[in-house]
């Protein structure tokens, strides 16, 4: 059984010696003079001992498709780039989700108390006034500081901004009587529907931090008011719609960008001290207990969840992924 | 089916006096005799056909005039007319409630088209009350200019009616205009929604980072423009019907021009077919080079082929029928420049008059 075994792959290389003696190319891409084929002949049991090299210039007599098993997958490596996170770090950067999630929670809130009219329309311009003007002072504030080398330059981006704001409260204006008696037609509960869909939306588009393929600052913003203007069609006179959308406007477009200056922590405790305040106010304990729930899982159980999983990472790295230029 | 912006008759004048153009141009090719067969006999066709056509206007108008019946011709249309705008009324009204078919409509916006509808409705009703006489007078002249032809008696009959109609007419593109503003709107606004913009240049969308007060002020314009929308989408459903309606009194009229001015094709079509193809072919080149600056180039081989038997396709005979009723009703938002400034005019006209009568009504509350 051996012998014929042997005596047939005696058989099968002198055929391939034949081959290469008749097409000379073949042999000579390969590097191999005819002569070596010989001497591979003769010697092809050293050569089945001879290790294994993952090269293509030399023949080796194995055949096209062999694995070797001491060599497979030596180069795979795990979790090379990965970072193990801390619970501290995962809690405060989970703060600006828990801020958005506030500033939804305080704008429905905000919105149920001016329609039992708990909260007057007055007021609630006022304070988002107050707010906006110290948003829109701190950053020119900050603008002044960083262009103090260009005078003219701060100068014209005040007034671009106040310009623009100007022509939209004028437009807000304008437009108020229209959106009162928007939505006159449709119930209620669509309204609810729409609104609930629409700050869904701008919770998930929005811009957290991190870059994601998914962030959409337009979609996000325009959600938001979309929401507001449905709400604000609910109310009873102009000037009702006029400031809740002007709160709207203050909460989900202003607001964001003092985010990028301030500590995290900060803006997180506040916004959620506010929220939790005006709904214990308004005495919306159902929304009060499920706002805390949500706000401690994202804070707490979320980041606990996130560590607790970690060590199930396997990324695989090696040598046959795509060559980085660097 | 050439859809230009003028009344049938003169595009009948049009079209006679280009085969009358032709007609000359091949008496002087008749000695040469390079194209042969063809255009002599296509000569003769075209004079057979305008006799023909004379002959059955002179038979109906003959046959109408001996037995009255332009009289109930006439009242047939001033009622109609009036039917159709007593009608048109009761429809705005009904809009007007609020809960069309239980729609719900937009209360403010409601009340205003539907009030500017009805001054207008109302002044154009005044008016035909007072001009009933002159539609009796008017069909009878038709009838007897059916003298001329049958094409001259169908075209200005098509020309009168829309004439009529001028106030459905226009009611419908007025309504039109404001839905495919409002749409054209919405669609661009709902690309800046998704935070997006249509290129111009590269034809394309792009994404583009809005500035904070053009986000906020395309929003709040968006969320109006969707919730208004079912509004104007009844007003222009309405009155599309009753577009349709009147279209479907004038297309048969015009259909009949159509057939007898390709009655000559239809006629040769006849005559040829036991011809070769290499004729036939010839006569083809030659019936478009007659009728050739038409729209309706291709209709012509069409019809011939479909009496032919041959190159018969149900697309195209599709093509034929819906094309025309279908391409009258989107008329008003495709690009036509003259025509929409013709109609843009009409209705600022018509805006004007429905101010100043609103205000003429008003002063008497």
């Amino acid at each position: 059984m051996l012998l014929t075994s042997s005596v047939l792959r005696r058989v099968d290389i002198l055929y391939n010696c034949r081959l290469n003696s008749r097409s000379p190319s073949i042999s000579s891409a390969y590097g191999i003079p005819l002569n070596q084929s010989h001497v591979n002949v003769t010697s092809y049991a050293e050569n089945m001992e001879r290790p294994w090299r993952k090269i293509l210039y030399e023949k080796q007599d194995y055949s096209d498709n062999y694995v070797d098993t001491k060599q497979f997958l030596n180069g795979l490596k795990r979790n090379l780039h990965t970072r193990t996170y801390k619970f501290q770090e995962l809690a405060i950067a989970s703060g600006t989700i828990t801020q958005e999630f506030s500033s939804v929670c305080l704008f429905v809130s905000v919105f149920w108390c001016v329609q039992e009219t708990w909260l007057l329309p007055t007021s609630l311009l006022a304070c988002s006034v107050i707010v906006g003007l110290s948003v829109v002072g701190y950053n020119s504030l900050v603008f002044v500081y960083q262009s103090r080398h260009k005078p003219l330059a701060h100068f014209t981006a005040v007034t671009e901004y106040g310009v623009s704001a100007i022509v939209f409260i004028l437009f807000l204006c304008a437009v108020s009587p229209i959106l009162k008696t928007l939505t006159e037609a449709i119930s209620t509960d669509t309204i609810w529907a729409m609104t609930v869909g629409m700050l869904s939306v701008h919770l998930v588009f929005h811009n957290y931090g991190p870059e994601q393929d998914m962030v959409s600052n337009s979609i996000s913003l325009n959600a938001a008011i979309f929401a507001a203007v449905c709400l604000a069609s609910r109310l009873p006179t102009t000037f009702h719609v006029f400031s809740i959308v002007f709160f709207a406007v203050g909460l989900f477009a202003l607001l964001p960008q003092m985010r990028k200056a301030q500590h995290p922590l900060v803006l997180t405790v506040t916004s959620v001290l506010i929220t939790t305040y005006l709904l214990w106010w308004a005495s919306l304990l159902l929304s009060l207990v499920l706002y805390t729930l949500t706000v401690l899982t994202i804070t707490i159980l979320a980041p606990a969840w996130l560590l607790k999983l970690q060590h199930l990472k396997n990324n695989i790295y090696g040598p046959w992924d795509e060559a980085v230029v660097q | 089916m050439e859809f230009l912006p003028c009344p049938l008759v003169t595009q009948q004048l049009h079209f006679r006096w280009s085969a009358l153009r032709y007609m000359q141009k091949t008496c002087g090719e008749l000695r040469s005799k390079r194209k042969g067969i063809s255009s002599r006999a296509l000569t003769m066709a075209v004079l057979v056909v305008t006799l023909l056509d004379i002959a059955s206007g002179c038979s109906v108008a003959y046959a109408l005039l001996t037995n009255n019946i332009h009289m109930t011709l006439g009242e047939m249309v001033s009622k109609y007319v009036l039917e159709t705008l007593e009608s048109t009324e009761q429809l705005v009204t009904w809009l007007k409630t609020g809960v069309p078919g239980g729609f719900k409509l937009n209360t403010p916006l409601d009340h205003f088209l539907g009030d500017k509808f009805l001054t207008v409705l109302g002044f154009v009703k005044n008016i035909y009350l007072m001009a009933e006489p002159c539609i009796w007078c008017t069909v009878t002249i038709i009838v007897v200019s059916s003298f001329g032809g049958l094409t001259v008696g169908l075209s200005l009959l098509y020309d009168f009616l829309s004439f009529l109609n001028l106030c459905t007419t226009s009611l419908f593109i007025f309504a039109a205009r404001i839905f495919s503003i409002q749409l054209s709107a919405l669609r661009s606004l709902a690309r800046l929604f998704m935070g997006k913009k249509w290129n111009k240049l590269r034809m394309r969308v792009d994404s583009c980072d809005f500035d904070m007060s053009r986000l906020l002020l395309g929003t709040v314009l968006f969320t109006i423009l969707l919730f208004l929308v079912p509004t104007t989408a009844m007003y222009y459903l309405v009155f599309a019907f009753l577009r349709m309606k009147q279209l479907a009194i004038q297309i048969p009229l015009r259909m009949g021009t159509l057939i007898i001015n390709r009655l000559v094709m239809i006629l040769w079509s006849v005559i040829t077919s036991t011809l070769d193809e290499e004729s036939i072919g010839s006569l083809r080149l030659c019936l478009q080079r007659s009728y050739g600056n038409t729209n309706c180039r291709t209709c012509v081989t069409k019809v011939y082929g479909v009496l032919n038997g041959r190159e018969y396709s149900l697309e195209e005979l599709k093509d034929l029928v819906v094309k025309l009723p279908v391409e009258e009703i989107l008329y008003p938002n495709k690009v036509a420049n003259e025509f929409q400034h013709n109609m843009l005019v009409i209705s600022l006209l018509l805006r004007e008059l429905s101010l100043l009568f609103n205000i003429f009504l008003t002063r008497d509350r």
